[in-house]
């Protein structure tokens, strides 16, 4: 015992008591072993994207933009967020970043995208794409003059077509959605069956315009009623009672099948379970049933890839109290995340939202849209983004507090929320840290430690660099109810976190998942697009697949290193996939000459729903699982009528309870 | 045990490098005692710095601090307009503006503010100017303000307003632009200087 406290480097830090809130204190120890990932866990995976409305980018009159609002766009990049959903306000009298567009015009043209560019710009710059929320009804296919209004199919049709032509002719590559919640009639007066004419008008459009194009569909605000309620409908000739979601599924399958489902959830006052058909597991198991049923046919196999984004998500609707702007909020947030983290066939949760109403008046925003002030929400996703995707198990088992761990060849993180409800003083030692010294930094998001600037770091309570690791660290932090303190080791060498990396190889296109199985802890997989880092993971299973495949183009000089690490319990058998396989196009259509990497006893060529989607020419062993790296030159392997383009898909199937593998592009 | 003693001054001082790096940050840190302060002088990014807070909000219901905009430099508060810097301060839609000064020592101060307006539009539509007044921790009626002012319609010259008054260590001065009926061209140049005088 002596010896322990002997050789820790003693850090201790006690914030004043009229910090923390007074009242009774609880002292606690916690040891957080960095030595061993957990690959049964949940990983941190970074999936939640970002929201916001028609007017966030507006002006104060109609048509005009809020060029002061684009210095909240690194907010969104320092949060993780791949994508930023945004309402455009097509059509509307209201002010809105699409107020322009369609107005005078059939969509065609650039200059009524003039606002919608310069915020795709400066998303651009910060390595977060675009995420067009096609809504609502353009004046050019308006019928009955409102924009709530059933529009014209063939008008509708073109006016889309032409919007993703002037996007992608302008540079951007985005992500398109049909309509924002058809079935609210605050934003839709037709019914469900005038949206699916509505959403295969613009799906069509979508497809005229790019093939490649990700095309996203519903939009529903009440997927409880969508995935449940039964109503007649008729299917060709054949009437049936079926769900709002079954009817768009059967509609829509074939080439206008979407590539992700979209809906939205909105939790009560924090809470987002036990509230009956409200519940998020309600919203989110009856919509998983309908897709099962269609599944368990084998006659839609394409919606094997269907992602599922909740596009607009929060564990509370804009209300009247002012928690939703303090610290109160922040347990239910990390609540809300243990499900949505579990739930791996959920690729998109896109957060609503960024910043609220530009007034006075209280809303759900993590960024105030006048003073910039930064919500201990914002604060939240900030500091677990900053989290190492690969798991840690923390081993705090403390009633009231929330922990989360993770650890890289960069970083070392532990996020300790304290959903208590009495302040905590707890000291934790944090041993067998992944680099010899080690940059230590203590962040906190409470209502007392405020920076009081736009700065998207939160407040720093302690900060020393260049720590040695070897015998440990542990420091003590007094942790006021509600209060997140997060501990951030990084390495004094310099060696960058996964996701601090940003890749540049060829051209990004799409991302892909395959999901056969709908349910909590299922096998799993996710690609991040700034840092070209994808990992593969069975959860609790030894049986069950997963893919993720990602688009590249201009592939023909692309050389890489491919480096990866296994953690977990990782199985070898002959029906094991673990690795990742290329695949290439061909000039004629189709991809061909795909090349197999895998792990040594997980080379079982599973077929996938991507690329050539068959059996592969070619398997190269990445030998034992364990850490390493394969320099890849793609043209090695390619076909002779390679158009430079490769699909790279990341697989996992039946590799052992708890397998978990990433790969990363460097 | 010598051993072990060795690593706890070590623990001490490292105890001493974190306390000062968060205390560096925090507004209510301790600080200096210096002669004098000026607000144009001392404007910082950082809240609480040398005494000076930089508030929104409403004099009746309370005043909340502002966020320092990095990118504008200058700070922003939750209403259209509400803002303050060195260079351009203008109260908010519905809400006023505030310096706050919290006194560092007991003593007697002598306050010296100028307060000018931007050189306003050429036709005075909505121009009905500002009101610039002082107090010290609350008031319930103006004759406990310190000085008051109304710079009214289209005027530019520059006010300047003084005053002495004994404080207690702690005491908060608030020094407030409110819009009158609108803030149409309320954007307001300030400065305030406090010399603190000996002890009371």
């Amino acid at each position: 015992m002596k010896k322990f406290w002997a050789i820790f480097l003693a850090v201790l830090f006690c914030v004043p008591l009229v910090a923390c809130g007074g009242g009774s204190v609880k002292k606690e120890e916690f040891t957080v072993s960095f030595a061993q990932k957990s690959g049964t866990l949940p990983q941190n995976v970074k999936k939640f994207d970002m929201f916001t409305s028609d007017w966030t980018w507006a002006g104060t009159s109609p048509g005009a933009f809020d060029e002061e609002m684009l210095t909240v766009v690194p907010a969104i990049e320092d949060v993780m967020s791949e994508n930023l959903r945004i309402g455009m306000g097509i059509g509307t009298e209201y002010k809105s970043i699409g107020y322009e567009i369609g107005r005078l015009t059939d969509g065609s043209t650039d200059a009524e995208y003039a606002s919608v560019f310069k915020l795709l710009t400066a998303l651009e710059q910060n390595h977060v794409q675009p995420y067009l929320s096609i809504c609502y009804g353009p004046d050019y296919s308006r019928v009955n003059g409102n924009w709530k209004n059933t529009p014209d199919s063939e008008k509708y049709e073109t006016f889309v077509r032409n919007l993703v032509q002037t996007v992608e002719r302008n540079g951007y590559n985005a992500v398109y959605e049909i309509w924002n919640e058809p079935d609210n009639s605050a934003f839709f007066t037709g019914d469900w069956e005038d949206y699916t004419e509505t959403y295969l008008a613009g799906a069509r459009g979508v497809r005229a315009a790019d093939p490649d194009a990700f095309l996203v569909g519903m939009s529903a605000a009440w997927m409880n009623e969508r995935a449940t309620a039964m109503r007649t409908r008729k299917i060709g000739d054949e009437s049936k009672q079926m769900t709002d979601l079954a009817y768009f599924i059967e509609r829509t399958y074939g080439d206008c099948l979407a590539d992700a489902f979209s809906w939205h959830y909105y939790g009560h006052d924090g809470e987002t379970e036990d509230l009956g058909a409200d519940s998020f597991s309600y919203y989110l198991n009856s919509y998983r049933d309908v897709l099962n049923g269609y599944l368990a046919t084998g006659l839609y196999p394409a919606l094997e890839t269907v992602q599922t984004h909740i596009n607009e998500y929060n564990v509370y609707i804009a209300g009247t109290t002012e928690k939703y702007m303090s610290a109160e909020i922040v347990p239910y947030m990390f609540r809300a995340m243990d499900d949505l983290l579990a739930a791996g066939d959920v690729t998109s949760i896109n957060w609503a939202a960024l910043v609220g109403e530009k007034n006075d008046k209280l809303s759900y925003e993590l960024i105030n849209g006048l003073s910039y002030e930064r919500y201990p929400a914002y604060y939240a996703l900030w500091m677990f983004a900053r989290l190492p995707v690969d798991r840690i198990d923390c081993g705090i088992e403390a009633e009231g507090i929330l922990s989360y761990a993770g650890a890289d060849d960069g970083r070392a993180g532990i996020l300790l929320c304290n959903a208590s409800g009495i302040t905590r003083e707890i000291t934790l030692r944090a041993t067998d840290l992944p680099f010899a010294s080690a940059d230590a930094t203590l962040y906190i998001a409470d209502d007392v430690h405020k920076t009081y600037r736009s700065s998207n770091l939160p407040y720093v309570l302690a900060k020393q660099e260049n720590m040695p690791c070897a015998d440990g660290l542990y420091i003590t932090v007094e942790l006021a109810p509600n209060a997140t303190a997060y501990f951030e080791f990084n390495d004094a060498d310099g060696t960058a976190a996964d996701n601090d990396y940003r890749v540049s190889k060829g051209t990004y296109l799409r991302t892909d998942y395959w999901y056969p199985e709908r349910r909590d802890g299922a096998p799993w997989s996710d690609y991040v697009q700034s840092s070209g880092s994808a990992y593969v993971g069975m959860s609790d299973n030894a049986v069950g697949k997963s893919a993720v495949s990602v688009t590249l183009d201009d592939c023909r000089d692309v050389e890489f290193c491919m480096q990866y690490d296994v953690w977990g319990d990782a199985q070898p058998s002959a029906a094991a996939t673990l690795g990742f396989r290329v695949d290439y196009e061909l000039s004629g259509g189709g991809y061909a000459d795909a090349v197999l990497y895998h792990f040594e006893g997980f080379g079982f060529d599973q077929s996938v729903p991507f690329g050539s989607g068959g059996a592969v020419s070619k398997k190269v062993s990445l030998g034992l699982p364990g850490k390493g790296s394969v320099p890849i030159r793609l043209r090695d392997h390619a076909p002779a009528d390679w158009t430079g383009r490769v699909q790279i898909t990341y697989i996992v199937k039946d590799a052992g309870n708890g397998a978990c593998a990433k790969f990363l592009i460097r | 045990m010598k051993r072990i003693g060795a690593f706890f001054t070590a623990g001490i001082l490292l105890l001493t490098v974190l306390c000062f790096y968060a205390c560096k940050d925090a507004a209510s840190g301790e600080q200096e005692v210096l002669d004098s302060y000026g607000f144009v002088q001392d404007f910082s990014d950082r809240q609480g710095y040398r005494g000076w807070w930089y508030l929104f909000g409403d004099s009746a219901e309370g005043f909340k601090p502002m966020t320092y905009h990095e990118d504008f430099g200058e700070y922003r508060g939750e209403d259209y307009w509400s803002r303050l810097s060195v260079y351009d301060s203008i109260p908010g839609l519905n809400s006023e503006i505030a310096v706050g000064f919290s006194v560092p020592k007991t003593c007697t101060l002598s306050v010296s503010s100028t307060i000018y307006r931007h050189p306003p539009e050429g036709f005075g539509i909505g121009q009905d100017g500002v009101w610039y007044y002082s107090y010290c921790n609350s008031f319930t009626d103006a004759e406990e303000l310190l000085f008051s002012e109304m710079i009214v319609d289209t005027e530019i010259t520059v006010h300047t307003l003084t005053y002495e008054t004994q404080v207690q260590e702690g005491d908060m001065l608030y020094f407030v632009i409110n819009s009158r009926t609108n803030q149409s061209n309320d954007n307001c140049v300030l400065d305030i200087r406090i010399d603190l005088g000996g002890a009371a």
